[in-house]
């Protein structure tokens, strides 16, 4: 595990150095900052319960941006460019192994992604303050969003390191990642909306845990953690991530 | 170098199909209801689900039953013209939103066969429309939350739970007082899920129970909607699935055949020689009697039990028991006080190990009634068990009124003492009053017995759960009303215009400016290595 370590460490360097993952930081607290006063508004022009307001938060365009754009963006690099300079060679050579590359930079991008989150839950915590709101939020339901946004994140991301180790394309892996998150956000409620799957238990079960925006508009960010959800979203991240190592190696054989 | 890399495609596929089958066999296994646990950290914990419920699934799924929750939730009809509107907008959105988040936990637990439906009026009308005529529902009635189970086998039952209505307390403000022109409705509780479980109880239970009410010894009875009336407990029955009838004994003295149980509400004299024959041996049939004694002002309206107390072993007193009050504010030193009209309303403890009251005294609910008799057993009657319900604490007296005038003071000369004011009877079947040919016979009858007033319309917002329990229990139903609802209670945030701004200011240009700043910082010193 210690080259697992080690990849992740660079790794993790490598985006907090990096000027577009600052870029994104500004763009998303910019759009999340101007969404988040407008929902403030609301609530006091229309005094609606304040405990509503954490979770209705976490359901603003820019969470939905933030899932489907970012995850292609932060993995792109992960392999794809490694094997556009060369460098993926060097890689493949080293004394680490193929699963610590792998979990070194899922890793590395996951962590990122929730320290990209994180200054959103210390918001909440500051409006509470008497200058701001002067309320105590609830922040169950903060908590199990940010469980929920990690987990989500953490899947996409594993694909998003799937599609990078499959081309040298950066941008092409970026494409299939935003495609795939897409896909996952959008899909199963156009399937639902077409298919009667109320008489069909078992493809009514599968929409429900791929719909995994609502699962987390409607479970994580209204402080439900449901452990079958947490297992399905580990599950995936397992699948893609071996996934990326099958793929590694068997540009290694090959 | 063709093969090679088809090769290694094909070591992709059959990788990732291995894979993908350990992820769905660990989604499924993790979905099962037995593996599946719910953690909560809403608001309040408006998602949680009282043990009994839990129960109550588990036997949904033990008997195969499919339950499915149908929401009809209306669109708001444009923007609120005035305040009183936008405030029921407001309370009708945390309804739904509540009924959601617990409907939530339903689903969770229930496993498979639990559906839950929301109907979506614009989005497929036809379905909307189909739902709507099987349930009878209409526009009118607004968001009704409709309960069906489907037992195998069975006719599918249904049950119409209207949010506002029987999911909410909402307080409506008194318009007419002074300086409240400007208050408006405020929805103080979230009564949910003993609602949703009381109606799913009601809908498993075969048949619809009868309830008959005793008739001609009680000339003060009504089912009206004033404070001494009985209209709640009658209505809260009927939506539990009782049918409540009226028994009149002035006509026919034999107990109807369909009853269920027999409830005699504050009876002014005691059964005459045919009803109490009749009850009698309905009991030793296993039949179930609920009788509510009750203090009265006239002398000869206090019936002490009769010949039917003779048969079964008790005896009611004819005086009221009062018990002295607790001196909350401390003045006193830890004396209870007496002579203040509150003595009259003795408050209670319960029997911890009895059905009916063994969740009141979990939940440490607090008991009142008014007008209290004291209860006490007599003789020995054969294949007859009496057990305590009810009792006062031990700073409690008979109030005698000499002159009649009413004395809330303790007597001086006279120890203080508890009293019994409920009892719980069971009497052994006599086989020979069974019809031969009767299957799976009863064993014991059973009779309930509270002597002070407790279910009438003023009491039944707070000790409801008492006489509901009662009547489940008597009618075979176990207990589920007494199940401690998460009683959401709602914070409306207010905030000035000036805070609004300072927000804006913060979160549109303090966050962002300060990961610029940040970011800016970190490339600069990189630049520099």
């Amino acid at each position: 595990m210690n080259g697992a370590w080690v990849t992740f460490k660079k790794e993790l360097f490598a985006y907090l150095v990096s000027p577009v993952s600052w870029l994104i930081a500004v763009l998303f607290y910019l759009m999340r900052g101007y969404e988040l006063s407008r929902l403030v508004a609301h609530f006091a022009d229309n005094r609606l319960d304040q405990e509503l307001l954490p979770t209705l938060s976490y359901g603003l365009t820019s969470t939905f941006l933030m899932v489907m754009l970012v995850p292609g963006i932060l993995t792109m690099r992960c392999f794809a460019e490694e094997r556009r300079t060369g460098s993926i060679e060097t890689l493949l050579t080293a004394p680490v192994r193929d699963v610590d590359v792998v979990l070194g930079k899922w890793g590395a991008a996951a962590v990122f992604y929730g320290l990209l989150w994180l200054p959103s839950v210390l918001v909440l915590h500051v409006l509470e303050y008497g200058w701001f709101l002067d309320a105590d939020l609830a922040f169950g339901p903060v908590f199990a969003a940010y469980l929920g946004m990690f987990l989500l994140a953490g899947l996409l991301l594993a694909f998003g390191c799937f599609a990078s180790s499959l081309t040298d394309n950066v941008l092409l892996a970026a494409l299939l990642t935003i495609i795939f998150c897409f896909g996952l956000l959008r899909l199963p409620n156009l399937v639902a909306g077409s298919v009667d799957v109320a008489g069909n238990y078992y493809l009514r079960e599968l929409l429900d845990k791929l719909d995994v925006m609502r699962n987390f508009a409607e479970w994580f960010a209204r402080g439900l953690i449901d452990t079958s959800q947490v297992v399905f979203y580990l599950g995936g991240i397992g699948f893609f991530l071996f996934l990326t190592g099958i793929s590694l190696q068997s540009r290694r054989i090959a | 170098m063709k093969w090679k890399s088809l090769g290694l495609w094909v070591n992709l596929l059959v990788g990732g199909a291995l894979a993908l089958a350990i992820w769905v066999l660990m989604a499924w296994v993790a979905s099962r209801p037995a593996l599946r646990t719910l953690v909560d950290l809403t608001p309040q914990q408006s998602s949680s689900v009282d043990a009994i419920t839990i129960d109550l699934l588990k036997e949904l799924r033990g008997r195969q039953a499919d339950l499915e929750f149908h929401q009809f939730y209306p669109p708001f009809e444009g923007q609120a013209a005035d305040a009183l509107k936008a405030q029921e907008f407001r309370i009708r959105s945390r309804l739904r939103e509540l009924t959601k988040l617990l409907l939530l936990s339903y689903q969770a637990l229930g496993g498979d066969q639990v559906k839950v439906i929301e109907h979506d009026l614009y989005g497929d009308p036809q379905k909307t429309r189909e739902a709507a005529q099987r349930f009878d529902y209409r526009d009118s009635a607004g968001d009704v939350l409709v309960v069906a189970v489907r037992v195998p086998g069975k006719e599918p039952r249904f049950r119409k739970l209207s949010l506002p209505l029987d999911l909410g307390r909402i307080e409506m403000p008194n318009t007419a007082a002074p300086m409240a022109k400007n208050q408006l409705p405020v929805l103080k509780a979230f009564v949910g899920e003993v609602q949703i479980s009381s109606a799913i109880k009601s809908l498993l239970v075969e048949g619809t129970p009868a309830v008959y009410v005793l008739m001609g010894f009680s000339p003060q009875l009504s089912d009206g909607a004033t404070g001494g009336s009985y209209g709640m407990l009658f209505g809260a029955l009927q939506k539990l699935g009782f049918d409540v009838k009226r028994w009149d004994a002035s006509k026919d003295a034999a107990v109807p055949a369909d009853a269920a149980l027999v409830v005699a509400l504050e009876p002014v004299r005691d059964f005459n020689d045919k009803v109490t024959e009749s009850l009698h041996t309905w009991v030793k049939r296993g039949g179930r009697v609920f009788v509510n004694y009750a203090w009265n002002e006239l002398d000869d309206w206090n019936p002490t039990g009769g010949k039917f107390g003779q048969l079964l072993g008790y005896e009611v007193g004819a005086r009221p028991v009062f018990h002295k009050i607790r001196d909350t504010s401390g003045k006193t030193g830890g004396r209870w006080l007496d002579n203040d009209p509150a003595v009259k309303r003795p408050e209670l403890g319960v029997n911890p190990g009895h059905p009916i009251t063994r969740r009141l005294a979990q939940s440490r609910t607090g008991l009142e009634v008014r007008h209290a008799r004291a209860i006490r057993e007599i003789g020995s009657p054969a294949g007859v068990r009496r057990d305590v319900l009810l009792v006062t604490g031990d700073q409690g007296w008979q109030a005698a009124f000499p002159e009649g005038q009413q004395d809330y003071r303790a007597p001086l000369n006279v120890k203080l003492a508890s009293f019994d004011v409920g009892m719980a009877i069971e009497v052994d079947v006599d086989p020979a009053l069974l019809p031969p040919d009767t299957p799976n016979p009863p064993k014991t009858g059973h009779v309930v017995l509270v002597a002070g007033q407790f279910c009438t319309n003023e009491g039944m917002p707070y000790y409801g759960d008492l006489a509901l329990n009662i009547c489940n229990w008597l009618t075979e139903r176990k207990v589920l009303l007494d199940l401690k609802s998460s009683g959401y209670e709602a914070k409306y945030l207010q905030v000035q215009p000036p805070q609004i701004d300072r927000i804006g200011f913060f979160l549109v240009y303090g966050v962002p400016g300060l990961f610029l700043l940040l970011g800016g910082v970190v490339l600069y010193l990189r630049r520099r290595q």
